[in-house]
């Protein structure tokens, strides 16, 4: 088997770095000695000399020309060549899909991101048209992006954290913490005596 | 330029070399015209949005007129902006030529969903009340057999039924039309209308009467659709005034409903008292107005074709002929260019990628033109 495959070849330009010499030979030796689990992916249904598939705008002449006689794996279902394409609406319609309705899901993110843009938009012409002479300051406008304002729901929804030090075996680790759960922690452990309020 | 061995085994490979594939760069859209009076549009305006006078917009579309999503649409936007098209120009310039002293032009338009026939329809009506004439507008005819509010017996014919309600907020959808027009006008009834044992609409009575009558009284809000239409029909061909009669998706008309009488049996739409008011219009028997339709698939109704042998039936097409068919089909390249533009500019499309050309050629392959799936697209970015 040759080893020289077990590197990703950087034929389309994306720079993507070659193993370090010495994982390449400690693969070398793990290769001699059993040839059948040389493949660094396991359990993949492509042999190595398969390609990435691309994208048109990726398709460099040269790129086409490798491409062109080179056996090439399947595209995922969900590779688009979009201009309006974005990758955290793509996981966040994954994320809301149930029981694999992926068009439902998907109507269901357009519909939530028109009624964004509706109100905002509305809301901005509404305040244009108040305030017709003039040019309206930019930055008093609403963020009218459905995609900004959901991008930035997603950063809002997020926990917060912050760095502890924590010494295990006499050495000081900076651990990550979720801040606003351990002040809910703190306020909880200080109200105690009102418990028996709760279902009261 | 690729050496010739190798665009020679692209093209047997059956693809196309990204050079020869770009597209010829379209002319820069002047997307808006300044021209806001429908009686002035002309063919330097095609392909071009105007502006719906605000007053105008309030007046013909108030109560109800326009499809949801435009008329959203122009919520959103804080105006309504139409695009002068082909087949209304088509429209307009048969009505600016037809003679009133003959029988009334009958126009059928058809086309795609979502082509854009009831905007067409939109433009006619601005163009009609802005010349003075009458409009008598039912927008989704569908609606009264289908997604009508109630329905009830009619006291003057056992089989017919009445929409106490719809009735009454379609002659209130009239009223605001045509208000300012019929005081100017001042038409007066031709016979004496009688309502109930103590009510009643004596000859030589205004013809907002009978308007003001059916909005206020429910009840007999299908029967004085009727007498408005009767009487307008004798008007106009009467040279009185001209009339534009305008009915979208006008094939429902020999549909089913799903309305049940009491005994259980199924109402036709030819059953109803309101249809029975705006057929008299359909008919070619007066003259000094103009008939516009429309036909669109409707529930219960022929499916697939959407072409009016298919759509109409035999019945409905015997009722309308001779009409003029009219397609409204979907928009031309450039004529998308435009609506993108538009777009942009009331900041419709947010994504950075709608106003580069890659994004917009993305546009108009995937909406393919049609206005309707362009706005459903444009709509999330």
């Amino acid at each position: 088997m040759d080893c020289r495959y077990h590197s990703a070849p950087d034929w389309d330009g994306s720079g993507s770095q070659p193993p370090p010499v010495t994982m390449l030979r400690s693969l070398r030796c793990l290769c001699r000695l059993q040839p059948t689990i040389g493949h660094v992916r396991t359990m993949s249904q492509y042999p190595p000399t398969f390609r990435e598939p691309t994208l048109p705008p990726e398709q460099t002449d040269e790129a086409r020309e490798q491409l062109t006689f080179s056996p090439i794996k399947a595209a995922p279902s969900d590779l688009t060549s979009s201009a309006f394409d974005h990758p955290a609406v793509k996981k966040f319609t994954n994320i809301i899909m149930k029981g694999g309705d992926k068009n439902l899901a998907q109507i269901l993110m357009a519909k939530t991101f028109e009624r964004i843009k509706r109100t905002q938009i509305q809301r901005l012409h509404a305040t244009r048209d108040a305030a017709s002479e003039g040019t309206p300051d930019q930055d008093e406008e609403p963020v009218c992006d459905p995609l900004q304002v959901f991008l930035k729901a997603l950063e809002n929804s997020k926990p917060r954290l912050q760095l502890v030090p924590i010494i295990r075996g006499g050495i000081t680790y900076q651990g990550r913490v979720v801040r606003l759960k351990q002040e809910l922690h703190r306020q909880c452990e200080a109200n105690r005596a009102y418990a028996h309020y709760t279902y009261g | 330029m690729l050496p010739r061995c190798r665009l020679t085994r692209l093209c047997w490979l059956g693809l196309r070399p990204m050079s020869a594939a770009a597209a010829p760069e379209p002319a820069p859209s002047v997307f808006r015209t300044s021209v806001s009076d429908p009686r002035e549009h002309s063919r330097s305006d095609l392909g071009r949005l105007y502006t719906v006078d605000r007053e105008d917009h309030r007046r013909l579309f108030q109560v109800t007129g326009l499809r949801k999503s435009l008329s959203a649409q122009a919520r959103t936007f804080c105006e309504l902006a139409l695009m002068v098209r082909q087949p209304a120009l088509n429209v307009l310039d048969s009505l600016r030529a037809s003679d009133p002293s003959r029988p009334s032009l009958r126009f059928l338009l058809y086309g795609p969903y979502g082509g854009g026939k009831s905007t067409t329809v939109a433009h006619v009506l601005h163009w009609a009340a802005a010349s003075g004439w009458l409009l008598v507008h039912f927008p989704e005819a569908d609606r009264w057999g289908l997604r009508f509010r109630e329905v009830t017996a009619s006291a003057s014919d056992p089989q017919a039924v009445d929409h106490p309600v719809d009735a009454a907020l379609w002659l209130a959808h009239f009223r605001a039309q045509n208000a300012a027009r019929l005081a100017e006008l001042d038409l007066r009834t031709g016979e004496t209308y009688t309502w109930s044992r103590r009510e009643a609409t004596e000859a030589g009575s205004p013809l907002t009467d009978l308007v003001e009558l059916g909005v206020t009284r429910g009840k007999h809000a299908s029967q004085c659709v009727l007498a408005l239409l009767a009487e307008l029909k004798a008007h106009a061909s009467a040279g009185r005034c001209r009339l534009l009669m305008a009915v979208e998706k006008v094939n429902a008309f020999w549909c089913d409903s799903t309305a049940r009488r009491e005994d259980g049996s199924t109402v036709k739409f030819g059953d109803m008292t309101v249809i029975r008011a705006a057929e008299q219009l359909l008919r070619p028997d007066w003259s000094g107005g103009a008939v516009l339709t429309t036909i669109a698939p409707v529930r219960g109704g022929p499916e697939g074709s959407h072409l009016p042998r298919h759509q109409l039936g035999a019945d409905g097409w015997r009722a309308l002929e001779p009409f003029v068919p009219i397609r409204v089909d979907d928009m031309s390249r450039a004529e998308t260019y435009t609506m993108i533009d538009y777009f942009l500019e009331r900041r419709w499309l947010q994504a950075p990628a709608a106003a580069t050309e890659r994004g917009k050629q993305e546009l108009f392959f995937r909406s393919g033109g049609n206005p309707g799936k362009l706005a459903e697209i444009c709509s999330m970015y």
